[in-house]
């Protein structure tokens, strides 16, 4: 090894000594790194196409989706950006999407939360596109069964995963927001098409179901918006299947030009049947969880209020669950 | 006679005189003048609008009442475009066109004020390059092709340094007076076109103060050779670049306060106002962030002559041999293309989703590659220069022209293969464009939008509309909905922000599905949702 290594050392020496004169060994690094960059150029705009799928591809998978789906399945796209999957999937297959990119905290773009509800996922993945991320293949395959070998349609590639715990909801409290009762401050707020809204002496208050980007992904929550001060809400859901523990996430939605600055901190009480079953604190800016222990009535239907102080001029989304 | 003997000496054919006429740098700025006019002219009608570019065409005119500018800012681009669109309209030009002639004259004649001052630095040869680099880059060639103040800008900001480089090199009294007077009034002309030109004036500060200390440190510099076409009578006057600097102080603030009848009432008040404007509402740019842009947004064989250029400046700067003219030269290209990337990173300029913001920056940068690969050319095999630095240009520009041919018409779309294309650059989170609705989809929407329909627009300008409908590519029979209720189609440009536009149209549409979409390279840039029986 020594003297191979001498060896190289020796032509190396030898090339360095009878390298071109000063601005002649400048002018060839610099035309070398020229042609170098833009061989590397035309060759990654002739490469790419090929890395993409095709529209063939894309109608092979719907075919597939169509013949396979059932109640129960998502669809995660991987790279998030791949959203063509929405004109393609088949319709009442729930469509993972979100406009930011993939992390490992955020897997699809979004938190964990994402699969309340879903038994089985569809992952369809660009695995040869720029940027592309194995980061939702692993977490999916850290929360499911062995998942089949993945299937390839021409540059797309298509896994399922069977959920080994999923996440199944008893109730979503925003799909009861019709029929649920807002108060501000104690006095009722009148119901006004889809929303309520009401006023105090310092503030007006709107609450309505909405689908809202938070941090990029789109959360379909209870969108609380308030004008003025801070002011006490309460909603109240009648008759919700009430089971061990209740479930929710709390974020402030985006403004048109950009994320939402800054971060809660918000207070929310949960109350179940009329009595005060835990009062949490949320925090953190993003999608906080938060989490109250609901064994007591656990089986049963109860009235479900959830109160809070909605912070002034911010939009407030919220989101809870019941579960088993 | 053979042909050969058609062009020998003293035999006057066409031929021969073709051989004796050489491209000067004169004829070499005149011919790209007139090639990048025609040639940005005859694309004007593809690329999309964009807000910033629909917040000018309200300006000059277009669109309802009321949908008029929302910041105080310059106004000779509007009023370029105004001017050009009465033209137009008049030769039976669609508006848009028309608009937009007036970037595409300012950019044929940034072409030819670029080769005539890289001629003036490097050489004929220089010329004949320097151009090309700034005009094939996408994503340099997309802002140029839009109405606003990019192309004037970048255009007057050559004319400026070109202007206080003679009044800085003028030999004799009355041309170093009138050049810096040319100076003075172009630096206004800049202002009046954009507030962010005033880091010219900082580019110029440094340059003088460094000949300055310069001279005061090693008088003995080697005495410059003759500037062409002038006689060496005496050496340039050691105050000439003060001159310059005095002449744009004291012109280019009045040019601009007289041009911009906005400021007329309270100039002060109204000049701080627009210049806190200037970044808008969008977050502070991070550190670095600008070149990390310019990085990513460019082909990267461009970023390598750039660099190159660069390096290559700075080093023929710290060089014993350097004449003080050629370190005058270099000095000055380096600080001009420094300063609005500077400037970009102290948040003096609008924030985009591009290098568009700091386009001034790059006709410099391209001067100074040129010259890099000029001198390439002469070290590498001085018998066959000209080839090299040939090729060398040629390989520099084919992936950004090729790049540009690809994602045709949506030219802000693009991003360079550093950041891996269109799709890389989504997956980093990087902004597709800023707002624009592709015209691919305004004619699928013209193919298969139900009559009558009505449209919801979701973040197009008014004025875009205007003009997109006056030149007859919106359907004169899709009416405008009033709200998301009412609406039977939305069209949604994805630009890579929030997307709560879009949320609340899955919402009123009762559908997350779109019906079509326009894409590069897989990246959505804009969605079509309609309502049953809406789309055919």
């Amino acid at each position: 090894m020594a003297p191979r290594l001498a060896a190289a050392r020796a032509v190396a020496g030898r090339a360095w000594a009878r390298r071109p004169a000063g601005g002649r060994f400048a002018a060839g690094v610099f035309a070398a790194a020229v042609v170098l960059a833009g061989g590397m150029g035309l060759g990654f705009q002739a490469a790419l196409p090929s890395l993409l799928p095709s529209r063939l591809d894309w109608r092979a998978t719907t075919a597939l989706l169509e013949r396979d789906v059932r109640r129960g399945d998502a669809l995660v796209v991987s790279p998030a950006w791949a959203e063509r999957v929405r004109m393609i999937a088949p319709r009442g297959l729930r469509v993972l999407a979100s406009s930011r990119p993939a992390s490992d905290a955020a897997p699809f773009g979004a938190a964990a939360t994402e699969l309340e509800g879903v038994r089985r996922v569809w992952l369809v993945s660009l695995s040869g596109a720029p940027g592309f991320s194995w980061a939702p293949e692993l977490e999916l395959l850290a929360r499911s069964a062995a998942p089949e070998p993945p299937l390839r349609v021409g540059e797309l590639q298509i896994t399922r995963f069977e959920l080994s715990h999923p996440d199944l909801p008893l109730a979503t409290l925003g799909d009861a927001f019709a029929g649920a009762r807002v108060e501000l401050g104690g006095a009722p707020c009148a119901a006004d098409g889809p929303r309520f809204r009401c006023a105090a002496s310092r503030s007006e208050v709107e609450v309505e179901s909405a689908v809202v980007d938070v941090q990029g992904v789109p959360r379909p929550c209870l969108l609380v918006k308030v004008a003025g001060e801070a002011a006490p809400i309460r909603i109240t859901f009648p008759a919700v299947r009430v089971g061990r523990s209740l479930r929710g996430n709390a974020g402030l939605a985006a403004a048109p030009e950009g994320d939402a600055v800054g971060s809660l901190p918000l207070t929310i009480a949960v109350r179940v049947a009329g009595e005060e079953a835990a009062a949490v604190q949320v925090e953190g800016a993003g999608w906080p969880t938060y989490r109250v222990d609901t064994g007591r009535w656990a089986g049963e239907r109860h009235p479900v209020s959830l109160e809070l102080v909605a912070p002034a001029d911010r939009a407030v989304c919220l989101q809870a669950v019941t579960l088993p | 006679m053979s042909p050969s003997s058609a062009s020998a000496p003293g035999v006057d054919t066409d031929a021969g005189r073709r051989a004796r006429r050489p491209w000067t740098p004169r004829r070499i700025a005149l011919a790209w003048g007139a090639a990048a006019f025609l040639a940005t002219a005859a694309l004007s009608s593809g690329p999309g609008i964009s807000r910033e570019e629909a917040s000018v065409l309200a300006e000059a005119g277009a669109g309802p009442a009321g949908a008029g500018p929302t910041r105080l800012r310059p106004p000779l681009p509007a009023a370029l475009s105004r001017v050009t669109e009465a033209v137009a309209v008049r030769v039976g030009l669609p508006h848009l066109v028309g608009y937009r002639l007036a970037p595409a004259l300012c950019t044929g004649l940034l072409a030819a004020l670029l080769a005539l001052l890289a001629a003036a630095v490097a050489g004929a040869p220089a010329a004949v390059i320097a151009p090309a680099l700034v005009l094939f880059a996408p994503r340099l060639l997309h802002p140029l092709l839009q109405a606003g103040p990019a192309a004037p800008g970048a255009a007057l900001a050559v004319a400026t340094v070109f202007a206080y480089r003679r009044a800085v090199l003028a030999r004799a009294r009355a041309a170093r007076l009138a050049a810096a007077a040319a100076a003075g009034v172009l630096f206004g002309l800049a202002l009046a076109v954009q507030l962010e030109a005033l880091a010219l004036l900082a580019a110029f500060v440094l340059h003088a103060g460094f000949l300055a200390l310069r001279r005061s440190v090693r008088p003995a510099d080697p005495e410059p050779g003759p500037v062409p076409g002038e006689v060496p009578t005496v050496r340039p006057h050691p105050r000439s670049a003060w001159t310059a600097l005095a002449a744009m102080l004291v012109l280019g603030p009045l040019l601009a306060v007289a041009l911009w009848p906005g400021l007329w009432a309270d100039p002060v008040g109204r000049l701080r106002d627009a210049l806190l404007a200037i970044p808008g509402d969008a977050p502070a740019a991070s550190l670095g962030a600008p070149l990390a842009v310019t990085v990513l947004a460019l082909p990267a064989s461009l970023v390598v002559a750039f660099a190159g250029g660069l390096a290559h400046a700075l080093a023929r700067l710290l060089a014993r041999t350097t004449d003080a003219r050629e370190r005058q030269d270099r000095l000055l290209l380096v600080v001009a293309a420094v300063a609005p990337l500077a400037a970009a990173q102290a948040g003096l300029v609008p924030r985009g989703p591009g290098p568009g913001p700091w386009l001034a920056s790059f006709p410099f940068l391209a001067a100074l590659a040129a010259q890099a690969a000029v001198a390439a050319g002469r070290a590498l095999w001085p018998a066959h220069a000209r080839p090299i630095r040939l090729a060398l240009a040629a390989v520099a520009i084919a992936p950004g022209l090729t790049g540009a041919i690809h994602a045709w018409p949506d030219l802000g779309a693009s991003w360079g293969e550093l950041a891996g294309g269109a799709p890389g650059a989504a997956s980093r989170g990087l902004p597709r464009h800023h707002g624009e609705v592709s015209p691919l989809l305004l004619r699928e929407i013209a193919a298969r939008a139900r009559t009558g329909a009505r449209v919801r627009w979701a973040a197009t300008p008014p004025a875009a509309l205007a003009v997109l409908a006056a030149d007859g590519r919106v359907r004169p029979d899709l009416a405008l909905a009033a709200s998301l209720d009412e609406c039977d189609i939305a069209v949604v440009p994805v630009s890579g922000g929030p997307r709560q536009d879009e949320f609340q149209i899955w919402a009123a549409l009762r559908t997350r599905s779109p019906v079509a979409g326009v894409f590069l390279d897989e990246v959505p840039l804009a969605w079509v949702y309609a309502r049953p029986g809406a789309w055919r």
